[in-house]
């Protein structure tokens, strides 16, 4: 009889209902949709680089070197001398060092100069390896002995030929400068596609990867560039890291950086922190609001219900029963909302995952109740809970005096 | 029915109430009481502290000082869960108008009140059998709200008396009625009642309703307090 009575009386307000309903969904929505690209951003932000122990590049601040050398965002304010780079690579306890170039693009994607070392070397997510299909492309460290050559073969990351629909086998053109419109096109000498990398949900994605020499020979000059963007640096030693990169930030032939890319990382999320922030005080408020709204919307129809529970305490009905009356209403409003969202998140995320990991190369779990999402699902219902106090002690307190007053 | 004319359906003694302390008395009334099987009429014209009794007998309000005994119960001797649950089973009340809970059918109106009353036993079939005996049985499956008033007065005596309880209470019942629909209410709500032994006790400020009832009491010979109807007035501004 209870349930009746609840699904009677929200059933007879069905209009005022829904709405309240929907202002609890749209509320969740955005909670649990800030929460949610909150930790997959910091997931996958964090999973960009591994196995990296410094990276190296023209001074310039920490945060717009990992960003362009990582991230590929941004540009390099200025280079650094092949020179510098051989000397510091030679150096004692570096167990590996691959020079990155940057500056020319294909379509819209960014063209990385580099040497064969970095499908080796080059670690993301849990200190996975890239997975290469097809082969890569020779260059003066592919062998022991070998030359420096140029092949013009490219190694795709996994968005690139998804979107550009590119195979092993295919030709392309590059550009000076990024821009998929570039006036400046080395058309004289077009890349083949040797090799396509498995997924990573990393910028490597996003990235065509071709060696040095052929780099070079497309601006026709080389075989061995002049300068390079920036290098990474994997150790023999980690307790090294700290010693080198004193010694790089203080070489004396060329200003150079020297980053700790975990260091970085971190920085960078701090600074997204305020916004981060920002965004979860909003959404904070918007779920405030919309409890406000349950609130308000039991408030108001007490006085429409005034008979209704004249008659249900002349028919023996404690205060008590009709206090739970109010707060089951409000809570089933709540979870209704709630669970109306997380399904519609769920099942948008999962729609979308896979349009969003060939965009943006990011992988997007469907899996919106997680742990962290939990505390704030739990806090709603108890803020529900607490606000519905108002009407439902209101209605306890009136109906524990009075049968009628008329 | 045995126990008719052998101990009072309602008594009341040295009953003393306002809706706080301090307030000048609503309420006096030294000594009151219905015998059971009676159907009395208490005439009350607004302001007499018509309300303040009935909250009184149902048990919803406690007076200040006194006793309001139903069917040999002591209510002030009970707590207010004791009162409710008292209530639910040996009380009907009707009110004016609005008695049913208009989301539900008439069926659930009537089950409502052997909810509380934790008489949920055959129920269903007594139930059935009240609503038939009032020419309800076709609207069983009905919402409330889409009844006439004069049908929704029906379920009420339906809702009053499913319990069977000693004592159905109803308040200004017909008011809400034309002359032709309170004629049948009034016979209905006395033979049902007489049928299930319960005593009823009708309150209302219309004189007309007197000639259906045993005995008739006007609340303003019973009640000694003064100033009765100034305050009951500033209660009523709400």
């Amino acid at each position: 009889m209870f349930v009746k009575l609840v699904l009677g009386s929200l059933r007879t307000r069905r209009l005022t209902v829904c709405l309240t309903i929907l202002s609890v969904f749209v509320s969740t929505l955005v909670v649990l949709g800030v929460e949610h690209i909150r930790q997959e951003a910091r997931s996958s932000f964090s999973k960009t680089v591994a196995g990296v122990d410094l990276i190296v590049g023209a001074r310039t601040g920490q945060i717009n070197l990992l960003l362009y050398s990582v991230f590929r965002m941004g540009s390099a304010t200025s280079n650094i001398s092949w020179q510098s780079y051989q000397h510091i690579s030679t150096q004692p306890g570096i167990a590996w060092s691959v020079p990155i170039s940057l500056g020319d693009s294909h379509r819209g994607y960014r063209v990385m100069g580099t040497t064969s070392d970095y499908f080796r070397h080059f670690r993301y997510g849990n200190n996975q390896n890239l997975q290469l299909q097809g082969h890569a492309f020779g260059d003066y460290r592919s062998a022991a002995d070998a030359r420096p050559a140029a092949d013009f073969n490219a190694v795709l990351g996994h968005a690139v030929a998804a979107r550009l629909g590119y195979a092993v086998g295919d030709t392309f053109a590059i550009a000076h400068g990024m821009g998929s419109t570039s006036f400046n096109v080395h058309e004289q000498s077009p890349f083949t596609v040797t090799g396509i990398l498995a997924a990573t949900g990393t910028p490597v994605d996003q990235t065509i990867h071709v060696s040095l020499e052929s780099l070079e020979a497309a601006h026709q000059s080389g075989p061995i560039p002049e300068s390079i963007t920036a290098f990474m640096i994997g150790l023999e030693s980690r307790l090294q890291t700290f010693t080198l990169q004193r010694e790089i930030n203080a070489y004396a032939q060329e200003p150079l950086l020297a980053i700790l890319p975990g260091v970085a990382l971190s920085e960078l999320w701090q600074m997204m922190g305020v916004v981060e922030r920002m965004l979860s005080l909003i959404a904070g408020l918007i779920m405030v609001s919309a409890l406000l709204g349950i609130a308000t919307m039991l408030l108001s129809t007490l006085q429409q219900r005034q008979r209704e529970i004249a008659v249900l305490r002349a028919l023996g009905a404690r205060p008590l029963f009709l206090f739970l009356l109010i707060q089951a209403e409000a809570l089933i409003m709540t979870v209704t909302g709630m669970l109306l969202a997380i399904a519609s998140l769920t099942l948008t995320l999962t729609l979308v995952a896979g349009a969003i990991s060939r965009q943006f190369g990011v992988f997007i779990s469907a899996q919106v109740l997680q742990a962290d999402a939990i505390p704030y699902l739990v806090g709603m219902i108890v803020l529900a809970m607490l606000l519905a106090l108002i009407p439902a002690t209101l209605v306890y307190q009136r109906s524990a005096t009075l049968l009628l007053h008329d | 029915m045995q126990n008719e004319k052998t101990e009072p359906a309602l008594l009341i003694r040295d009953l003393q109430f306002s809706w706080s302390r301090g307030q000048p008395d609503l309420l006096r009334i030294p000594a009151w009481q219905v015998m059971a099987g009676d159907r009395v009429f208490l005439y009350g014209p607004s302001g007499s502290g018509k309300s303040s009794l009935l909250n009184l007998i149902s048990g919803i309000a406690s007076p200040l000082a006194g006793v309001v005994c139903v069917a040999g119960t002591d209510l002030t001797q009970l707590s207010a869960r004791q009162r409710d649950r008292f209530r639910a089973s040996s009380i009907g009340v009707i009110f004016q108008q609005f008695n049913l809970v208009s989301y539900l059918s008439v069926f659930d109106n009537v089950r409502l009140g052997t909810v509380f009353a934790q008489q949920q036993a055959h129920a269903d079939e007594r139930i059935d059998d009240l609503l038939d005996r009032l020419g309800l049985g076709k609207v069983r499956n009905d919402k409330a709200a889409c009844l006439s008033v004069g049908q929704q007065q029906r379920v009420a005596i339906a809702r009053a008396l499913v319990n069977a309880p000693p004592l159905v209470l109803a308040d200004e019942p017909t008011s809400a009625l034309d002359p032709a629909a309170r004629d049948a209410f009034v016979n209905t709500l006395l033979t049902c009642s007489a049928a299930s032994g319960s005593t009823v006790l009708v309150v209302s400020h219309d004189h007309a309703l007197a000639g259906y009832f045993d005995k008739s009491v006007d609340l303003q010979h019973i009640n000694r307090a003064l100033n009765s109807a100034n305050t009951q007035d500033t209660i009523n501004v709400r």
